[in-house]
């Protein structure tokens, strides 16, 4: 076997070179092109199609945020000429490929009394970081997820704040063992309805 | 090498892997990708399953490069240097079908025949899947089926907070995708990484090219049968294994064989 040592010595260089061609690309694609940075925004949401689930959640209004930070400029400009309902959604969601054209129909509907933003994290990165400060279930939470933000009277400041409500997938009801989109979009427009009701007695 | 130390070793590892999965309890979620499969919907995985970072990177069409790079070029990383040893020493899904084998294993007596030799390639429909069903919108994507999602994500999920979920519309065929696995890993030894595994299917090509590798002395094999035997894979070891794409670099051959010609 000696006169094949030179052969057997030369596919090893050639297999540690692409050992070292292939982890460069790895550490590169990582570090600086954000693949690092990208799989975990996408892993820090719960994805609720790969479990199957739905997360049940009374639709309630809050002045507290989830993470206690202050709400995004994006929602307090909104809130200069009326209440705001954000569809949180990401790439891979097929709870959020179903329940957008409700969303969609909704928007064209309440137009002219009310914000409506479509936020994917994936698309728009930047905006992932709201996504944290409404995820009122934090690691039971996921998309899509929809913010009814409107102005409601906080009696412990006295002053007109923010204030919203959260829900998720087809916003189930606690105790509603078949959730649909159907349901979902009805419960949408309850929270669209009741947010516009709360905007026009407190702005 | 003869007795059980590689045994003993791939025992220890498949532990601690299982115990590294699930850091995110301590730790929450990182940028790092399971060179295994494992739920990123898990409540304490502390990494994304490389699948689910596949669909979103090509969900609906949309191609994010640096993404696909990221995951592909891990994969291929860890296959360069391991070959399809993640499968046998790290995957808790291997691991658990390791231990129904020790149940199970002995109650299994038939050969399989050519219909296991063409239904290995169903895998690789399965990691093709993956991508399709992720770029055509209509379609459900293999996280919608998956069963492993099942297993690592829901029950979990259900175990800690039950009153905080309720079924989604993937409930029921995840719960038949589930059964169907069950049914298939008590059935056939690694059933799973044998006829369905994406994740099996990326890395078993790289057996072909991986630093680590099972070498054979065939002049110094006595044909007892002692390593095929032993074979969760179904492989006919002397003949086969090496750089074999099935071949999950376990090393029971390595154990089992009392001649000494098997070595990795």
């Amino acid at each position: 076997m000696k006169n094949t040592r030179g052969g057997h010595q030369g596919s090893k260089t050639v297999q540690l070179v692409a050992v070292i061609l292939v982890g460069a690309l790895f550490f590169a694609s990582g570090a600086f092109f954000g693949g690092y940075e990208n799989a975990k925004a996408i892993g820090s949401v719960l994805c609720l199609s790969c479990i199957k689930l739905e997360p049940k959640i009374s639709v309630e209004f809050r002045f507290e945020t989830a993470n206690g930070e202050s709400h995004p400029q994006f929602v307090l400009d909104a809130l200069e000429t009326g209440p705001i309902l954000i569809d949180y959604s990401q790439n891979n969601c097929e709870g959020c490929e179903i329940m957008h054209p409700y969303f969609e129909a909704l928007s064209e509907k309440y137009s002219a009394s009310c914000n409506f933003i479509y936020i994917n994290m994936d698309e728009t990165p930047e905006m992932r970081p709201s996504f944290s400060i409404y995820n009122v279930l934090g690691g039971a939470g996921g998309t899509p997820m929809w913010v009814m933000a409107t102005l409601f009277n906080n009696e412990a400041t006295g002053m007109v704040e923010p204030y919203f409500a959260v829900g998720y997938g087809y916003l189930a009801e606690s105790g509603d063992p078949d959730p649909t989109p159907q349901k979902g979009a009805e419960m949408l427009e309850r929270m669209i309805v009741e947010g516009i009701t709360l905007y026009g007695q407190n702005s | 090498m003869s007795g059980s130390k590689i045994g003993k070793y791939r025992t220890i590892t498949q532990i601690a892997s299982f115990i590294a999965a699930n850091l995110g309890f301590t730790f929450g979620m990182s940028g790092l990708v399971y060179p295994f499969f494992f739920c990123y919907a898990s409540p304490g995985a502390c990494a994304s399953c490389p699948l689910g970072l596949i669909e979103h990177a090509v969900s609906g069409g949309k191609k994010n490069f640096c993404l696909l790079l990221y995951v592909t070029s891990f994969m291929a990383l860890i296959g360069l240097v391991f070959g399809r040893a993640a499968c046998g020493w790290a995957c808790p899904i291997g691991t658990i079908q390791d231990a129904i084998n020790k149940v199970f294993g002995k109650l299994r007596k038939k050969r399989l025949g050519s219909a296991d030799k063409y239904m290995r390639y169903a895998k690789y429909a399965a990691l093709a899947y993956v991508v399709i069903g992720a770029v055509f919108v209509a379609l459900p994507t293999f996280t919608d089926l998956c069963p492993i999602g099942v297993l690592t994500g829901t029950f979990p999920h259900l175990a800690i907070s039950a009153g905080s979920f309720t079924f989604g519309e993937f409930f029921a065929i995840g719960m038949l995708s589930f059964g169907l696995f069950v049914a298939l890993i008590i059935l056939i030894g690694r059933g799973w990484c044998r006829y369905v595994c994406p994740i099996g299917a990326m890395y078993a090509q790289t057996n072909k090219i991986s630093i680590l590798k099972l070498r054979i002395d065939k002049k110094a094999c006595v044909n007892c049968g002692a390593c095929s035997k032993d074979c969760p894979m179904g492989i006919n070891v002397p003949e086969n294994a090496e750089k074999n794409p099935e071949c999950i670099m376990c090393g029971r051959c390595v154990d089992a064989c009392g001649s000494g010609c098997l070595r990795m």
